[in-house]
């Protein structure tokens, strides 16, 4: 082995004298006596001490420093014990200078060494420094990096954990990342448990299978199920309840830091849904009542509104009906005076019903309106006539001015516009005992617009009662007081304000307390392009024309003209049965009364095999045995074409449809005046002998 | 094998001398006074050492080490919890880092406690069998448990019959009471020449 060993080639002593001179490191030899034996080149290098200058003195006389208890000991146990010593760079100041980095900026090196035994017997000691400077900069600022990293991530933890909101952040595997305190509340989970775990243990199947799909689609395609966007969610505690949740989803990338690379985080933001579905569902229920207590409110105003408008047929009927026997003229003034009071308060009484009927159509949003060439003048005059006497009564006048030229028809709805007119007119009367009542009618073709201003002298409103009355609430007076004195529900004019609305327009008020009011309605007109436009000369000559139209056509009145005519009228009420036979005979009819539908049908039947064939049919709707829509539904099937005229309490839009569906020809709404009626039914026999005289 | 009440004593005894230099020089290192302190030692076998190492009280996992060649032969090491290597290494260092990353800095430091230590209490021994006891750089490990260090390695290098000194060390430094092992593991034979070494020098 000996033999072997001195067969290798050995470096020359020289040459490896000099390698020592080559190495990156300090190398410096002592003996026991801190002699310098050896003193390399990079030691040269780094201390500026020559080879000559070092070999041969004392190591401690150039470095006073290591004299010290704090490294003489160690440095004599190497040569007494034979064992190695190591000082570590940052416990040792720095004793070697370092001449490279001289003048300003001025540093010493940081220096690893390590002390080694060299020889058997120890007598010599090696010392190597290794030059740690850049090595401990570069870890001095890992370790300043770390430190900021810690602070924002301290900052964003602190904002996370005291978020009121849960909050969790998972990687693109969707395994939880960060699980704050509001989402520990809420899960039931600490976030110990299940950092590191897969969210979709948070959800419920079939949604935990879904949200894996979500995830890979995302990365893969870039899809937007949920994130950026936000939706509701179902999660899943870890007492196994579940909660509906409010989830917003946000991608996340990390920039690239020398800590933890880049990285892709999605955040998803939590809002617990329990208790607003709650309230969800209680205002759902609450709405649901509230809306079946109004439905059975419109039931009962239609009800009530059948059930009174059926007597007060007869009151004002059989009222009439006396007033215009012919021995009236005979009868005590007090007798007279009492049916005109019967007749005056049925009247009153049937114009509340209208308006609570209209009410509950305006609450039931059926109100509705037509849209037809009327003439504006005639509306006005109309009213104004109908009127008149009121007026007189109290001695008040009742004049019109008409303001512009007006168009000589609009677009509009006549009834409603009559309606709106008379209530604001009879309020004026109402609230007037002294002076006048004026109207104001002025048109703007450019704007489409006719407006009616009605003024009066009455008592006028102070600013609080007019703020009362602007927010037209139903069953509104402006004082409460008024109420006993001047009558009425209160409805009138929120059902004017309605209507105008519904005419394209609105009512505005002005009012000064014991001066007047002026009720200013609005309506739109439709477009006016090349309609005829009336000043007042031509108004005054327009409604000359027109007036004596209107006697004509009062004057059938007075004669018989449904003299010869066969008609059936179906009717249960003893009392209408009476009344309504009455108007029809004293007009020339031939009348028929059958008490019940099946009864009208037979009548029908019998009609037809004496060849006796009724010309109108008078159908009331509510029978008992067959009812009004029964037996007019038989008729028809029958193949009966004659006219069938429906005769109903019910006031509602909709009850007119299902008369006309069950094949009624027209309509007629209880309680019928007297030369309405007449008139509906010579309209129709007039129509009837037309189509007759024409198909013959 | 066994040890007599008189031969732990005597062994504590030697350890203690050790560690009593090896805290002087950490004082003087420091500059603030440090105190080492071996309250007890066990022996065992190295086949037994598994069981012993699960009694211990903590998870040693930072350790630094020594081979020792001479009279008696084997390896010396110093462990530490990992949190608790760092507060000392941060504590010596007088270094304000604010995690518990043990990085090169660091790593140093405990290189050069550990060197400290471990030559203190070596020297001692070398002193009682009267034999200089050639030593090896010391070096760190981390992230390894102390059996695996001990055991992995030493099924080829040692017999299973290497005897095991384990002594519980306390480093008091700067109020703080930072609790570590100390372990001597010996070649075959190598306790028994130490122990009657030590049987034959008088005592006191």
């Amino acid at each position: 082995m000996d033999q072997d060993m001195s067969q290798i080639p050995q470096l020359p002593a020289k040459l490896a004298e000099q390698q020592l001179d080559l190495l990156p490191v300090g190398l410096c030899v002592i003996d026991r006596d801190h002699t310098i034996l050896k003193w390399n080149a990079t030691l040269v290098h780094w201390t500026g001490h020559s080879t000559d200058t070092m070999l041969g003195s004392n190591l401690l006389d150039h470095y006073p420093q290591l004299a010290s208890a704090r490294f003489l000991p160690r440095i004599q146990s190497v040569f007494e014990s034979g064992q190695s010593a190591l000082f570590a760079p940052s416990t040792t100041n720095p004793f070697l200078p370092d001449s490279r980095n001289a003048g300003e900026g001025k540093r010493e090196m940081l220096l690893k060494t390590v002390l080694t035994p060299v020889g058997k017997s120890s007598h010599y000691a090696q010392l190597c420094f290794t030059n740690v400077t850049a090595q401990y900069d570069q870890i001095q600022a890992l370790r300043h990096e770390k430190k900021q990293h810690n602070i924002s991530r301290n900052r964003t933890l602190a904002i996370l954990e005291t978020a009121a909101d849960p909050i969790i952040t998972i990687t693109e595997a969707g395994n939880i990342e960060s699980f704050n305190t509001a989402a520990e509340r809420l899960f039931g989970y600490l976030a110990t448990e299940v950092i590191g775990t897969n969210v979709s243990q948070l959800m419920p199947t079939p949604f935990r299978e879904a949200h894996d799909e979500y995830l890979a689609r995302y990365l893969s395609t870039g899809k937007q199920n949920i994130i950026g966007i936000g939706r509701e969610v179902v999660g899943l505690k870890k007492d196994g309840t579940i909660c509906s949740l409010w989830l917003s989803v946000s991608d996340v990338t990390l920039e690239a830091c020398i800590i933890s690379g880049s990285k892709r985080l999605f955040t998803g933001i939590l809002s617990d849904l329990t208790e607003q579905k709650s309230w969800k569902k209680q205002l759902r229920n609450s709405k649901k009542l509230a809306e079946e207590a109004n439905r059975a409110k419109s039931d009962f105003l239609a009800n009530m509104s059948h059930e009174i408008r059926t007597p007060m047929m007869a009151i004002l009927g059989y009222s009439e009906q006396l007033l215009e026997e012919g021995a009236i003229h005979k009868a005590p003034p007090e007798r007279v005076h009492a049916i005109q009071t019967i007749r005056r308060n049925g009247q009153h009484l049937l114009a509340i019903i209208n308006d609570i009927l209209d009410m509950s159509k305006i609450e039931a949003g059926k109100m509705s309106a037509e849209q037809i060439q009327i003439d504006p003048v005639q509306i006005v005059s109309e009213v104004v006539a109908s009127m008149q006497p009121r007026a007189q009564g109290k001695g008040l006048g009742l004049v019109v001015n008409y303001e512009t030229p007006i168009p000589v028809w609009i677009e509009s709805d006549p009834t409603r516009l009559r309606q709106i007119i008379s209530n604001l007119v009879g309020n004026s009367i109402k609230f007037t005992d002294v002076g006048s009542i004026t109207l104001h009618i002025a048109a703007d073709p450019g704007r489409q617009r006719l407006s009616i201003r009605v003024v009066d002298t009455g008592i006028g409103m102070g600013p609080e009662q007019l703020d009362i009355i602007v927010r037209f609430e139903a069953f509104c007076q402006a004082d409460g007081s008024t109420t006993r004195k001047f009558g009425g529900t209160g409805l009138g004019l929120r059902i004017s304000n309605t209507l105008a609305q519904l005419l394209g327009g609105g009512i505005e008020v002005e009012s000064v307390a014991g001066e007047g009011s002026s009720f200013n309605v609005t309506i739109s007109t439709g477009d006016l392009t090349g309609v005829r436009m009336l000043n007042p000369e031509q108004i005054a000559r327009h409604l000359q024309q027109a007036t004596p139209g209107e006697k004509q056509k009062a004057v059938p009145q007075t004669e018989k003209p449904l003299q010869g005519s066969q008609l059936l009228l179906a009717e249960d009420g003893p009392d209408n049965q009476r009344l309504i036979s009455f108007f029809l005979k004293k007009a020339g009819a031939d009348v028929t009364v059958a008490e019940n539908g099946q009864i009208a049908v037979d009548e029908v039947h019998d009609a037809a095999l004496m060849r006796k064939p009724f010309d109108v049919i008078l159908m009331d709707m509510q029978m008992p045995e067959l009812d009004g829509y029964g037996a007019t539904r038989l008729l028809r099937q029958e193949g009966y074409k004659g006219t069938i005229i429906a005769l109903t309490a019910h006031a509602m839009n909709e009850d007119r449809k299902k008369c006309l569906d069950a094949g009624c020809d027209d309509f007629a709404t209880k309680p019928i005046d007297r030369h309405q009626l007449v008139d509906l039914v010579n309209g129709h026999l007039v129509k009837n002998a037309c189509t007759v005289g024409d198909a013959g | 094998m066994g040890l007599n009440e008189n031969e732990l004593d005597a062994l504590v005894e030697i350890i203690n001398i050790g560690s009593g230099r090896a805290a002087h020089s950490l004082s003087e290192m420091t500059g603030s006074r440090i105190v080492l302190s071996v309250p007890n030692i066990r022996v065992c076998s190295l086949s037994n050492f598994h069981d012993v190492a699960k009694n211990l009280r903590q998870e040693f996992s930072t350790t630094v080490q020594q081979t020792f060649q001479g009279n008696v032969s084997g390896r010396a090491l110093l462990a530490f919890a990992d949190t608790k290597a760092f507060e000392l290494a941060r504590i010596v260092g007088g270094i304000s880092a604010t995690d518990s990353e043990l990085d090169e800095e660091l790593q140093g430091i405990l290189e050069e406690i550990g060197n400290i230590v471990l030559n203190a209490i070596l020297r001692s021994l070398a002193n009682l069998v009267d034999c200089p006891l050639s030593c090896s750089l010391p070096q760190l490990s981390t992230n390894n448990s102390f059996s695996k260090i001990i055991l992995g390695k030493d099924e080829q290098a040692h017999p299973s019959n290497s005897m095991v000194l384990i002594a519980d060390t306390s480093i008091q430094v700067a109020d703080r009471d930072i609790s570590g092992s100390l372990l001597l593991l010996f070649e075959t034979g190598d306790l028994e020449v130490m122990l009657s070494a030590l049987m034959e020098t008088p005592a006191g």
